[in-house]
């Protein structure tokens, strides 16, 4: 049997986690890092890099045991056996859905408090979902390409703020670090953990023939490393700036930064722009997760996930994607409430769920699926 | 299909791209002619209210340049009033560059500096100064009388401050080293006269720094003694000083600290080794500069004054509880091991701390000019 070619190349996939790795954890860097680690902050993000490689390099050895045409959800669903499989690939689905809603929340409260004051945030949930919406029931090669086409401008955006800032920090904000800060490092590095996870959990689930078992996995490694790399400096810069205690009084302080940046006296005020940027990411990252999520319910209910790419066939499960983004939607209306509540949610529960999934669930999976003999 | 979704697609993302809005959340364009462009803000505490002015520039053809003032119950809804008051003039706050907190307000100065950290427009890196023994009023709209505005004023005073090597703090600086330090220092200005074009003007004359403590001013630093801040926070001191018969220009003063552990892990003492250079700028022509004996005595005399500029403000820290300059945090980067483990805390072991000073002055060089000509007709 001819092997089905992947929709989606190696190198797209690694532009759509790293600007969903972007999108996860920009909503939260520095302030918890700084409120938990204080000085040494700013080590969180490199300290979540080995246990994102684990949770890499378990995915991958996951999905090195497919079968041609298999994604992660379909694996789970041989493995376990259609009822209880079906029910675990339901558990991602719903998962993946909440945290769509979670990050909708996340960027409409993001924009009405920073930019759009006075602004009702349903108007840019429902504007983001009437986005998302058309590239969920189209390609995924066109979502992939979308997210190829926005990764340099984010890339390019976040490294200049980062240049520039970067006159204005004090290293003694950022030292000493002795090895008494081990464990609130290790305890700050949770949620970035938690985006990790999301994020290699939501790319696997991508449609079968793809995702992370195409891509090498000294590359995945290499991506981890990267990523907590790049957050790490942003959260020294933020928190060399700020300094620990006053970055943790902050919503934003990613945006704040922004906001008191000058490019050498000649313009400032650039926030309005990154903000809005700031978006393009959020876009890939909630149409992964949704995509993410549809996938799952339809293999759980017996729909396959390939078929019909045009946007108005509803055949086949299709339903199922407009419908996870309207069940979005019902988890960021009362999610947005308040900034209060929303801050706990994707800062206290939301990074346990993602390791619990990750770490709790998935090898135990695995475990089942090797004593059934179906992996 | 794929353009009907790009037709469908584009002014959706449109929605998202419009910039920012007014800040009234009125509109989002506006004619420059009708902004008023802030770039001063007085703020004041009056009879339990506070009352905000403001000093605008001229933004374009046809603008007009204004002085506003206006009160309210907070910062906030004194310049919800100001807006009012602008009438068809829209009030831009996003460029204002300097801040003034009047005598009264500046007791409660934690306020004023929440109300820039939270404002949508005012920005962190805008330049906090208190105003010393009267309030900021009078300042932003009567300055500078008709040739010049408290803008120009507070610009040309920042510049030639921040040559002397004393340094404007930012909101953003001062916010950071009360959350960090409970304690912060806030340059300081009061009112001046001069005279401009045969006129008496108000101005601007720095005066110091006022130590915020906790958010509240709690004392001020004044004099020459400004020059310790600089040389304890290793500023670049480049200012001249009177020693004896001659005038030196300082040209540099740092500091180091060594802090002083007792047996049971407890901070007992600091000792502060200061450094300053200087050069010979102004003789009385009587005095040799190259004569090794009179250097040294020049030398001498820095040396005591320097300890003299350094002492004042690290007592004040002290006998305040007021951790200005961070004094915790270099000890802690010395020590990291030590400072975590000792039994009496930071803010109840600075009020006991035993300070000792000590100084050493280069004079190393008398720029163009050696010994003056003598004018008995000796040679």
């Amino acid at each position: 049997m001819a092997q089905k070619q992947p929709e989606i190349s190696a190198p797209q996939l690694i532009s759509i986690a790293s600007m969903s790795m972007l999108a996860a954890a920009l909503r939260h860097a520095a302030a918890g890092e700084a409120a938990i680690a204080g000085n040494a902050g700013w080590l969180c993000p490199l300290a979540s890099v080995p246990l994102a490689t684990g949770a890499s390099l378990l995915i991958a050895a996951l999905l090195s045991r497919r079968r041609p045409g298999e994604g992660l959800a379909a694996m789970l669903t041989r493995a376990l056996g259609r009822t209880a499989g079906g029910g675990v690939t339901c558990l991602f689905s719903v998962w993946f859905t909440a945290e769509a809603g979670l990050m909708l929340a996340s960027g409409a409260t993001r924009l009405a408090n920073t930019v759009y004051m006075n602004a009702d945030p349903l108007c840019f949930m429902v504007t983001m979902l009437l986005a998302v919406t058309p590239a969920l029931l189209g390609s995924e090669r066109a979502s992939a390409r979308t997210a190829e086409i926005f990764r340099p401008f984010i890339w390019c955006f976040l490294l200049a703020a980062l240049l520039l800032a970067v006159f204005d920090v004090e290293f003694e904000n950022l030292m000493p670090v002795t090895p008494d800060d081990a464990l609130p490092v290790l305890r700050g590095a949770l949620s970035d953990t938690g985006s990790f996870t999301l994020v290699l959990a939501g790319a696997a689930f991508l449609a079968g023939p793809t995702p992370i078992g195409g891509v090498r996995r000294k590359r995945l490694v290499l991506w981890c490393c990267e990523l907590g790399a790049f957050l790490s400096a942003l959260c020294a810069v933020v928190i060399g700036r700020f300094g620990p205690e006053l970055t943790a009084r902050f919503t934003y302080p990613l945006f704040l930064l922004v906001r008191n940046v000058s490019v050498f006296g000649t313009s400032v005020r650039l926030e309005a722009l990154i903000a809005v940027l700031w978006v393009l990411p959020d876009y890939v990252l909630i149409t992964m997760l949704l995509r993410a999520g549809a996938n799952g319910a339809r293999l759980a209910l017996g729909w396959p996930v390939s078929g019909s790419k045009r946007p108005l066939d509803m055949k086949n499960g299709r339903w199922l994607m407009p419908l996870c983004a309207a069940a979005s939607l019902a988890v960021a209306i009362p999610a947005a409430g308040t900034a209060f509540r929303l801050e706990r949610i994707t800062d206290g529960i939301a990074p346990w769920v993602g390791v619990g999934m990750v770490f709790g669930l998935l090898p135990v999976c695995l475990v089942i699926g090797r004593l059934r003999k179906k992996l | 299909m794929k353009r009907l979704r790009t037709i469908i697609l584009l002014p959706l993302l449109a929605a998202l791209l419009t910039g920012c809005t007014g800040s009234a959340g009125s509109g989002s364009v506006y004619d420059l002619s009708e902004l008023l462009v802030v770039q001063v803000v007085g703020i004041d505490a009056e009879n339990g209210e506070t009352r905000v002015s403001v000093s605008t520039a001229k933004s374009g053809d046809g603008a007009r340049k204004a002085s506003l003032a206006a009160s309210g119950g907070s910062a906030t809804l004194a310049i919800e009033n100001l807006r009012e008051l602008a009438g068809t003039g829209e009030l831009l706050l996003a460029d204002a560059d300097y801040v003034l907190i009047g005598e009264d307000a500046a007791k409660d100065a934690q306020r004023c500096l929440d109300f820039i950290e939270r404002s949508v427009e005012l920005r962190m890196n805008t330049a906090v100064l208190t105003v010393r023994g009267e309030p900021a009023e009078p300042l932003v709209t009567l300055s500078g009388g008709e040739n010049t505005d408290i803008t120009e004023i507070l610009a040309s005073l920042k510049s030639e401050i921040e040559s002397r090597g004393l340094h404007i703090f930012t909101c953003g600086e001062i916010a950071c080293s009360l959350a960090r330090d409970g304690a912060a220092l806030a340059g300081c200005v009061r009112s001046g006269k001069t005279e401009a074009f045969g006129e008496d003007v108000m101005t601007a004359v720095f005066d110091g720094y006022a130590i915020l403590r906790g958010g509240v001013t709690a004392a001020y630093i004044t004099g020459d003694a400004v020059y310790g801040v600089s040389i304890l926070r290793d500023d670049g001191i480049s200012a001249p000083v009177k020693v004896g018969s001659v005038t030196l220009q300082l040209t540099g003063g740092s500091a180091k600290l060594h802090p002083v552990w007792a047996d049971d892990g407890r901070l007992t003492g600091l000792d502060v080794s200061v450094s300053v250079r200087a050069e010979i700028a102004e003789t009385d022509g009587a005095s040799s500069v190259t004569d090794p004996e009179a250097l040294a005595g020049f030398e001498e005399e820095l040396a005591a004054d320097a300890v003299g500029w350094a002492s004042s403000v690290l007592n004040a820290s002290r006998e305040l509880g007021a951790d200005f300059l961070g004094l915790g945090r270099e000890i802690e980067l010395m020590a990291p091991g030590k400072w975590r483990s000792m039994p009496v805390s930071w803010s109840e072991t600075l009020p006991e701390l035993e300070i000792n000073v000590t100084a050493e002055a280069t004079v190393t060089r008398a720029l163009i000019l050696n010994d003056p000509a003598k004018t008995d007709g000796e040679m």
